[in-house]
């Protein structure tokens, strides 16, 4: 699934769903359909509406070499022969801890709102890109205040506490800006914004 | 806006289950908390234990009552090996190194399970078009070796299957026994603690080298009065709670024990009717220790005569209630870690304590069937702990293994299958399989195996966390933890043998898979389909245990089964059946095999290697709370032991100007330098040697928590001296002297390092 090229303006109501499509869209194990956003220029486009939304500076990036933004997505989150500067587990930001008590807030809080992990996903709950889906799931039901909570309790924390590490540690041209926009970017958008 | 891909989560179609659950915290019933049976893996002792899991997490894990290894309790590591579980750096999806990187690099890319079989499938076959299937080498540690040490190379067709446990470890007690009585150790030590009185230590750590029944055990009989003595160069924590610690010089142990054999023998001590009944070649022993006196074994041991002979009359005087238990860890100087072995058991022997109350019992696994499945094309003699090993088949189509002619014994030594890496002769080894093995803090000569592994085609590692040699592979495979996954059955032998299984806690909390799963895929796709009949882990076990009138399903509810065992020649006797396996079915103190083979029939000293001037010896041994290099980024275990520290007399360090917990470096002879370490200045060491605790100093930082603490041992063992009968590689000959100047390290505290991590 593609978007269509032309950038349009977002209302504000949708700066949240938009957000944590972007979040989710970008800390996915790169994929096909990353892949297919990139070459299209939808991914592009859906991060220049979200900066002309909420006014954060848009990022400049480039993926020209693919097989480096796999090796670098692996370096910056799964492992890395220096350590994995960012673990993308929120409850980890958290907590300190894996499937420490953050981690379990959300699972119970997921779970009051109907969601859960589906059968094919093979990491944690608390992944940055898990937790970015499940809130799309949300406002996509209509929701909003769900995503919202997820947004600002879950992913914001997440995003202070490892940003600087992408940023510094990124070498593909990709993940730091974006994780710098994304950051500044969720730091703006609260819950009263939304709504 | 709309991106593609597809999401991972989904709605409940039916509404929100139950919003009405208590806020997160740290309370919760007892009818939150579901326990599983499982058996530990954080050392080989394979405890019995029950994992507590409340909210799809291991919060606890205790020993049962009826499973013999645990008996309700359970060590340290036990305890704190959950937490590797929940390590934020374990492995978590199949890696693919890039293609033209460097190996050790670290530069991977993710992969499907499928893609990575099929890159490792495509890459055995082309080694195997080129060079032969003997040409891919499979190393293995831990329960899963089953299937990738032994197992998979079976059905593959490869002979250079090894595992460290044997030629680093146990090789030359397996060997000395099987050739003295016809049957291995079997992987647990057989020591009749319960019923013996006398104790003699040799070289053997217990309390640092904790075996969680086996120092219950010890600490039993101690209570119970059992009278102890620990020959050590070191006073080790067995020492501190002994009769009389003989600080014996190093690489000398067999002098001590030909000499005591020589005491029992000429002062007419031993126990002839046991000896007469049980044994052949007494007379060629008697003739061949009486030149060992203990005059001759003090001048050499450092000794006292006068204590040689006590402690032998001491010994004597309690048999045969009185024991020389066989430790697990033999390779220690090289040429005569077999005859040592074997003088040990023919001490024992001469004590009428063998297959007796008090002394050694039999013990035998019990026999669950096999699986069916057609015979496989070879069996690989990668041994283990529990010995056994059988050799390739005269007929084989296949070659012998690669370090065949180097020694005598059977069991493959893994040290011996770096050389064809490099040199390609006999032949060229250009596959390698790592299943749990850290091939940076196990095999000595560690320059050596990094070069190796830049010769070969194709290098897989299984395992759990990154250790450094993991990322030098073309290919990771994520191995799910004990927690996760079932294994193969525990197959005991005890005292009363005795069958554990192993059932997952939770689901792998990443991509990651058991050994069971990944040898299955693989042999599919390597055509050997035909070898894994199985539909699964569970149908495979629960094929297994109906042939014992059990199922799996039985299993869960109970953990562990245990048989009445034979532990002592009696028992055998009352059934007209006989325990000892050797060719003459007599406990052979002569070996007619070694004879004939051109070898000592009879054990015999070989002089130490002396080292250079200046330098002291290299000796290491274990700490309580760790494993091998195994247990070094736990947090629990890691704040419980941290680094390790050099241990150095007080008046050499005097000498050097060195002071307790000064920083220092290691320097050993080929001028390979490790640390900085701790001094420990102790009175509790001989002058010529100085010691380390084993698996520290790991090299990644990765490894957060682990790196950069302490000092490798294996780091520091350049070289080994090849036991020529068992092919154990003696680590021992290695000499170190202390750098001073060394800068403190300053490591952050574990605790901040586990939940900050070194980013910060």
């Amino acid at each position: 699934m593609t978007r269509d090229a032309a950038t349009r303006p977002v209302e504000p109501a949708d700066v949240v769903e938009q957000a944590l499509q972007l979040v989710a869209a970008t800390y996915r194990s790169p994929d096909a359909a990353l892949r297919a956003d990139l070459d299209s220029g939808a991914f592009a486009t859906a991060v220049a509406e979200l900066a002309a939304a909420t006014g954060v500076a848009a990022p400049v990036f480039q993926v020209t070499d693919w097989p480096k933004l796999q090796t670098t997505y692996v370096t910056l989150f799964v492992t890395n022969a220096a350590g994995v500067p960012a673990p993308p587990y929120v409850g980890l930001a958290l907590d300190g801890e894996l499937l420490g008590p953050s981690a379990e807030a959300l699972k119970r809080f997921l779970a009051h709102h109907g969601v859960e992990t589906a059968a094919g996903w093979h990491d944690l709950a608390d992944h940055v890109a898990a937790v970015a889906e499940a809130g799309v799931l949300l406002a996509e039901a209509g929701r909003d205040d769900a995503a919202c909570v997820l947004l600002e309790r879950f992913l914001s924390p997440w995003f202070q506490r490892y940003a600087p590490e992408v940023v510094a540690a990124d070498d593909s041209g990709f993940y730091g800006p974006l994780t710098e926009f994304l950051g500044s970017l969720l730091s703006e958008v609260s819950c009263e914004t939304a709504a | 806006m709309a991106l593609g891909g597809s999401a991972q989560a989904q709605l409940f179609p039916d509404g929100f289950p139950n919003p009405f659950r208590a806020p997160p915290g740290k309370w919760f019933t007892k009818d939150d908390v579901t326990t599983s049976y499982n058996y530990c893996e954080i050392c080989f002792w394979k405890c019995g234990i029950q994992a507590s899991v409340q909210g799809g997490k291991v919060r606890k894990v205790d020993g049962y009552e009826s499973n013999p290894k645990s008996r309700g309790m359970l060590c340290p590591r036990g305890q704190g090996g959950v937490a590797t579980t929940y390590d934020p750096d374990r492995l978590k999806k199949p890696l693919i190194r890039v293609e033209g990187s460097e190996r050790g690099s670290g530069q991977y890319r993710e992969a499907s399970w499928d893609e990575a079989y099929d890159y490792i499938a495509e890459k055995m076959n082309q080694i195997k078009f080129e060079h032969g299937s003997e040409s891919v080498a499979f190393f293995g540690h831990g329960t899963g070796d089953a299937w990738f040490a032994s197992y998979l190379p079976g059905a593959w067709g490869s002979p250079n299957a090894a595992k460290p446990s044997v030629s680093l470890c146990t090789g030359p007690r397996e060997t000395a026994s099987q050739y003295t009585f016809g049957r291995g150790i079997s992987g647990h030590e057989q020591i009749d603690w319960d019923e013996t009185d006398y104790i003699v230590l040799i070289g053997h750590h217990i309390g640092e080298d904790t075996h969680n029944t086996q120092l219950q055990d010890f600490a039993l009989a101690l209570k119970r009065g059992a009278k102890l003595v620990v020959v050590d160069p070191r006073f080790s924590v067995a020492a501190s709670k002994a009769n009389d610690w003989l600080p014996i010089k190093p690489a000398t142990d067999t002098a001590l024990l030909l000499a005591w054999a020589n005491v029992l023998v000429e002062e007419g001590l031993y126990d002839a009717e046991y000896v007469d009944k049980y044994t052949v070649g007494f007379e060629q022993l008697a003739a061949h220790v009486a030149q060992y006196t203990p005059e001759w074994a003090a001048e050499i041991t450092e000794i006292p005569a006068d204590t040689i002979r006590r402690i032998a009359r001491e010994m004597a005087a309690h048999a045969p209630r009185a024991v020389l238990p066989v430790n697990r860890h033999t390779v220690w100087y090289g040429p005569d870690d077999m005859h040592r072995m074997r003088s040990l058991y023919i001490v024992n022997v001469l004590l009428g304590n063998y297959g007796m109350p008090g002394g050694y019992y039999f013990c035998d696994a019990p026999v669950v069937e096999a699986y069916p499945h057609p015979a496989l094309p070879l069996s690989p003699a990668s041994g283990g702990c529990g010995g056994g090993s059988t050799d390739v088949v005269t007929d084989s189509p296949f070659r012998p293994a690669a370090d065949r002619g180097k020694f005598f014994g059977t069991a493959t030594a893994v040290q011996e299958l770096i050389e064809p890496m490099l040199t390609g002769e006999p032949y060229p080894i250009k596959g390698l399989f790592s299943y749990g093995v850290n091939l940076f803090h196990s095999i000595p000569m560690v320059e050596r195996t990094k070069q190796a592994l830049k010769e070969l085609d194709l290098y897989v590692a299984i395992d759990i966390l990154p250790m450094e040699h993991v990322m030098w592979a073309d290919v990771i495979l994520p191995e799910s933890t004990y927690l996760e996954r079932y294994d193969d059955l525990l197959l005991q032998a005890y005292k009363t043998p005795f069958i554990s299984a192993r059932f997952p806690a939770h689901p792998p909390l990443y991509d990651t898979r058991g050994a069971f799963d990944m040898a299955k895929q693989l042999g599919e796709r390597l055509g050997l389909g035909e070898y894994f009949p199985w539909e699964n882990v569970e149908e495979y076990l629960d094929r297994r245990l109906s042939s014992i009138g059990s199922s799996l399903e039985a299993l869960k509810d109970q953990g562990t089964i245990v048989r009445r065992g034979r532990p002592y020649f009696a028992d055998w006797e009352r059934l007209n059946r006989n325990p000892i396996g050797t060719p003459s079915g007599k406990i052979e103190i002569y070996s007619e095999r070694f004879a004939e083979a051109g070898l000592d029939p009879l054990p015999v000293f070989v002089p130490p290697i002396e080292g250079p001037s200046g330098m002291y010896r290299l000796l290491y041994g274990r700490s309580p709370v760790h494993t091998f290099a195994r247990t070094h980024n736990n947090p629990i275990l890691m704040e419980a032991h941290g680094e390790n520290g050099v241990w150095i007399s007080t008046s050499e360090a005097a000498g050097l100007g060195i002071r307790h917990n000064e920083y220092v470096y290691l320097e050993n002879q080929d001028g390979v330098r490790e640390g900085p370490v701790r001094a420990y200045v102790t009175e509790r060491i001989r002058n010529d040697c100085v010691y380390l605790v084993h698996g520290f100093g790991h090299k990644t930082p990765l490894m957060r928590i682990a790196n950069g603490r302490g000092a490798s041992d294996n780091y520091l063992q350049t070289r080994y001296d090849l036991d020529p009968v068992s092919g154990g590689a003696g680590l021992r000959n290695n000499w170190v002297k202390l750098v001073k100047g060394a800068p403190d390290p300053q490591h952050p505290p574990v605790a901040w390092l586990a939940r900050e991590g070194s980013r910060a």
